[in-house]
């Protein structure tokens, strides 16, 4: 069988935009969430100041500097796509990987994941086009290309293109799991030995008024701490009441075990565990029945790992900060992992970066595949006042020493969908 | 261990040529085409565009699964892959649940699309811009997201398995076809639904089309004006609405419940031709290069040569560049001018996410009838040296394996190789007679 190991790590991320900065933010437990009044990265909320019933997201900060070293047609074409190129460029870098060598390119592919797109280029060019929703669609007022804001795959053949690979190109949108279906779709893409390296991630630039209305209308939005942003994505706190979107980029090199150790590439964590299920029960509510739809989920991926609930020293959990979610998610902890649930570290990293839905799953894995690299755990913030139907170990406010092998993370999402991903401390040497 | 074989059971079809197999089949055995002008009452006037007809699907209705509720919640695209995929699941006889024929955990849903609900955006936008936030659906996260198909699919009829919907363009079907049979072949499902939806005719995405030189200019009906792949004049696609899903099935699974066995996918494989998306770029490899390759990987997989292969239904989007890559592959693999080709979107469209499921829909139907249906008007087309085009009339010969292609921007392909299965074989003379 054909090990499968992370080699190669970049983020666009609103707690910095290299892994360092990243993981320096997790690991001191800050919070990037701000106001919607202070949003800079997209100027059509004005007139809707005051509008939405959520006034909190997480922004990627001075990305300027960032975007200037991007290939100009890569700048001319959406934020989330930015996002995704200058974060793949920063994991081939980051893994050492010579992309100049044909050897690599034929058994390269790229598999990534956007739930909205190029949302704030379509909105944009929407109000252009319409006279804010006042006249007919003039095609003759659109962007140059605009075909590649309207499709869904636009890193991923742009990130073929620069670097010349050859193997599968492709992109997925399984709602807020995709982040973790990418990588386990890497994964087994490798193992059978379909491809030796795989670029995996997400990208998502969701924050614009059409996107975060559609998401305000359903109240999975966090409100009760518009005042005080920083306090306002607090998952499995008593006080929490829904996500707070955000934005940004993961993106991981995912690459065969002896293809890794023969040319020296460091080796962050192995991937050893994948699963992927759908309860088949609402669009947007996780309902009680779908609680063993999560558990199996993880029981799968458990066992495809070879292991045993007490074998797993970590969760990175999906952890959004809803109140169905949270609940939800502590149940099925539960179930999955038995008594070892209440012993085991859990922690959120949406407390500090909110909730970038398709790239979330790709940061959690960036996080606890660094988390078993430098054997410390980050915090879940905001974590003030325990919830009786939350009574886990969710790692409250303060990072934590680690010494531990095996890690869990999931993530669920719309249309009901569920992901588990096992993660085993990297180890050296021709085993 | 013995190899798991990927085997169709079932299809459930809705394109512009009607509902169900029978109806496409006989459409792409005609070898007429049933584009029309974009209807301005049921769309939007084309008449600002540079394309202005497409593939339409004519008026469906289902009760068992488009409610008033599910009419309101969702996008066109969802709403015609529902009927697809509920018409699939009649097909292979599974019942809406799946108990007690499978547990519903042994079941996966794939789904491809390139544009997904932007049907809905569009509409909601203009609420939403003119009312502000009380204007905003309160579906539109859901209606609108490229996963919403893949979502109502497995709540409507109770998929608990694997759920995945790929975006990757115009390849996205078969990528989600390919990630089917992985399931099927990797024991990570017994059944899957796998196939494609697509509801592009609005202004937005018809805008979007334009913008990137992706569409066939043209006004009228003329024949000689429309879809023209692999000739001088290619100008681009002429694109419809629909959404085919077929029913895959582990071989011994569906021998054991006794349904009938339609064909076997045998080879799949996907690359890279990595390609400049500005024609003026000029590219760094031979085009088509490395979709030799890739067609090479699926006939290997296959068990097959290369002269095994009967017919090949191309991607054949008529965009020069896709074109020009498509034939030179095809050549390099398959000689010149020997393997018959044949093109029915040609006769409603390329259907996008829906593209490749319908392509494999005609395959089977293509296998079953032992008959390759005829490239609509392939007889004006100037066709570029190297391509055997099936034109004019369907051909009745012995076809046992077909290869379906699969392509999309910057170079992404897929292939997929459909074959007769032994099952089948001994029945044929039986099932011959029947359309």
């Amino acid at each position: 069988m054909r090990r499968v190991v992370i080699t190669g790590m970049g983020v666009i991320s609103p707690l910095g935009n290299t892994i360092d900065a990243f993981w320096h933010g997790l690991i001191s437990g800050r919070s990037a969430t701000k106001s919607l009044n202070d949003v800079t990265s997209c100027n059509l909320f004005d007139r809707f100041r005051g509008e939405f019933a959520s006034q909190v997201i997480v922004e990627v900060e001075q990305f300027e500097q960032v975007a200037q070293n991007l290939p100009a047609h890569v700048r001319e074409r959406d934020r989330y796509v930015q996002f995704a190129v200058a974060a793949a460029l920063q994991a081939v870098h980051n893994a050492n990987l010579d992309i100049s060598s044909a050897e690599v390119l034929d058994r390269f592919g790229i598999t990534l994941a956007t739930c909205i797109g190029s949302g704030q280029t379509i909105d944009a060019t929407y109000c252009q086009a319409t006279q804010s929703g006042t006249e007919a669609f003039d095609p003759e007022q659109i962007p140059a290309d605009f075909y590649l804001d309207c499709i869904f795959n636009t890193p991923s053949i742009l990130l073929a293109q620069l670097f010349n690979l050859h193997g599968p190109c492709d992109t997925l949108s399984t709602a807020c799991v995709s982040g973790i279906d990418v990588v386990g779709r890497a994964y087994e893409l490798i193992r059978d030995s379909n491809a030796d390296i795989m670029l995996a991630g997400g990208s998502e630039a969701p924050i614009t008024p059409s996107r975060f209305a559609g998401c305000d209308v359903l109240r999975c939005l966090a409100t009760q701490f518009n005042d005080q942003p920083q306090r306002a994505s607090r998952p499995f706190d008593a006080k929490r009441g829904g996500y707070v979107m955000g934005e940004g980029s993961g993106m991981i090199l995912v690459e065969e075990r002896e293809h890794a150790l023969v040319r020296g590439a460091p080796i962050y964590a192995e991937i050893t565990g994948f699963s992927l299920r759908c309860n088949a029960l609402h669009m947007i509510h996780l309902k009680s029945e779908a609680v063993s739809s999560l558990a199996q989920t993880i029981e799968q991926a458990l066992q495809e790992a070879n292991l045993t609930p007490a074998e797993i020293d970590y969760i990175n959990a999906h952890g959004s900060s809803t109140n169905q979610n949270d609940e939800f998610e502590t149940l099925a902890f539960k179930e999955a992992l038995g008594k070892h649930a209440h012993s085991i570290p859990i922690s959120s990293t949406k407390s500090m970066i909110g909730h970038p839905l398709a790239a979330s799953g790709t940061f959690s894995t960036i996080a606890t595949a660094l988390s078993l690299f430098h054997g410390k755990i980050h915090p879940t913030i905001n974590y003030e006042e325990p919830d009786p139907r939350c009574d886990l170990d969710y790692v409250p406010n303060i990072a934590r020493e680690f010494t531990g092998n095996n890690a869990l993370v999931v993530g669920s999402g719309f249309s009901g969908t569920h992901g588990a991903l096992v993660l085993r401390k990297g180890q050296k040497g021709l085993l | 261990m013995k190899r798991r074989t990927v085997v169709i059971t079932g299809i459930g079809t809705v394109t512009p040529a009607g509902r169900g197999a029978s109806a496409l089949w006989l459409h792409a055995f005609s070898g007429t085409s049933c584009v029309r002008p974009i209807d301005p009452q049921k769309y939007f006037d084309a008449s600002k565009y540079d394309c202005q007809v497409a593939g339409q699907v004519p008026c469906f209705d289902e009760p068992r699964v488009l409610t008033k509720r599910i009419l309101a919640q969702t996008d066109r695209c969802t709403q015609i892959a529902l009927v697809a995929a509920l018409d699939a699941l009649d097909a292979a006889k599974l019942p809406i649940g799946f108990l007690p024929v499978i547990l519903p955990e042994r079941v996966s849903i794939v789904v491809g699309t390139v544009t997904g609900g932007l049907t809905f955006v569009e509409n909601d936008m203009r609420n939403f811009w003119t009312k502000g936030k009380q204007g905003t659906h309160l579906y539109l996260a859901t209606a609108s997201f490229p996963a919403s198909a893949q979502g109502y699919i497995s709540i409507c009829f109770g998929v608990k398995g694997r759920a995945r919907t790929f975006v990757s363009e115009r390849a996205s079907g078969a990528h989600a076809l390919i990630e089917g049979a992985n399931n099927i072949q990797r024991g990570q499902a017994d059944i899957v639904i796998a196939g494609g939806t697509e509801a592009p005719i609005t202004p937005m995405v018809w805008s979007a089309y334009q913008s990137g030189h992706m569409l066939q200019r043209t006004h009228t009906m003329e024949p000689a004006h429309t879809y023209r792949p692999f000739d001088h004049k290619h100008t681009g696609m002429i694109i419809g609405e629909g959404s085919t899903f077929v029913i895959f099935e582990e071989r011994e699974h569906a021998l054991r419940r006794g349904v009938p066995i339609l064909a076997e996918v045998r080879g799949w494989s996907m690359g890279t031709d990595p390609t400049p998306l500005t024609p003026s770029e000029v590219p760094k490899e031979q085009p088509g290069r490395w979709l030799a390759k890739t067609i090479n990987a699926s006939l290997m997989q296959a068990n097959i040569q290369s002269d095994d292969i009967d017919v090949i239904f191309p991607h054949g989007s008529a965009i020069a560049e896709e074109d020009e890559a498509e034939l030179s592959a095809i050549t390099t693999v398959f000689g010149h001018d020997r393997i018959p080709v044949s093109i029915p979107k040609v006769g409603f469209g390329h259907l996008q996410g829906a593209a490749v499921s319908t392509d494999m829909a005609i395959a089977v139907q293509s296998l079953l009838n032992q008959t390759i249906p005829p490239t609509p008007h392939a007889e004006l087309l100037e066709v570029d040296s190297g391509l055997n085009l099936v034109h004019t009339h369907a051909q009745t010969t012995e076809i046992k394996h077909s290869l379906i292609l699969s392509g999309g921007l910057a170079g992404m392909h897929a292939c997929l190789v459909v074959s007769q299965s032994q099952m089948v074989s001994s029945n044929l003379v039986k099932r011959k007679g029947e359309v």
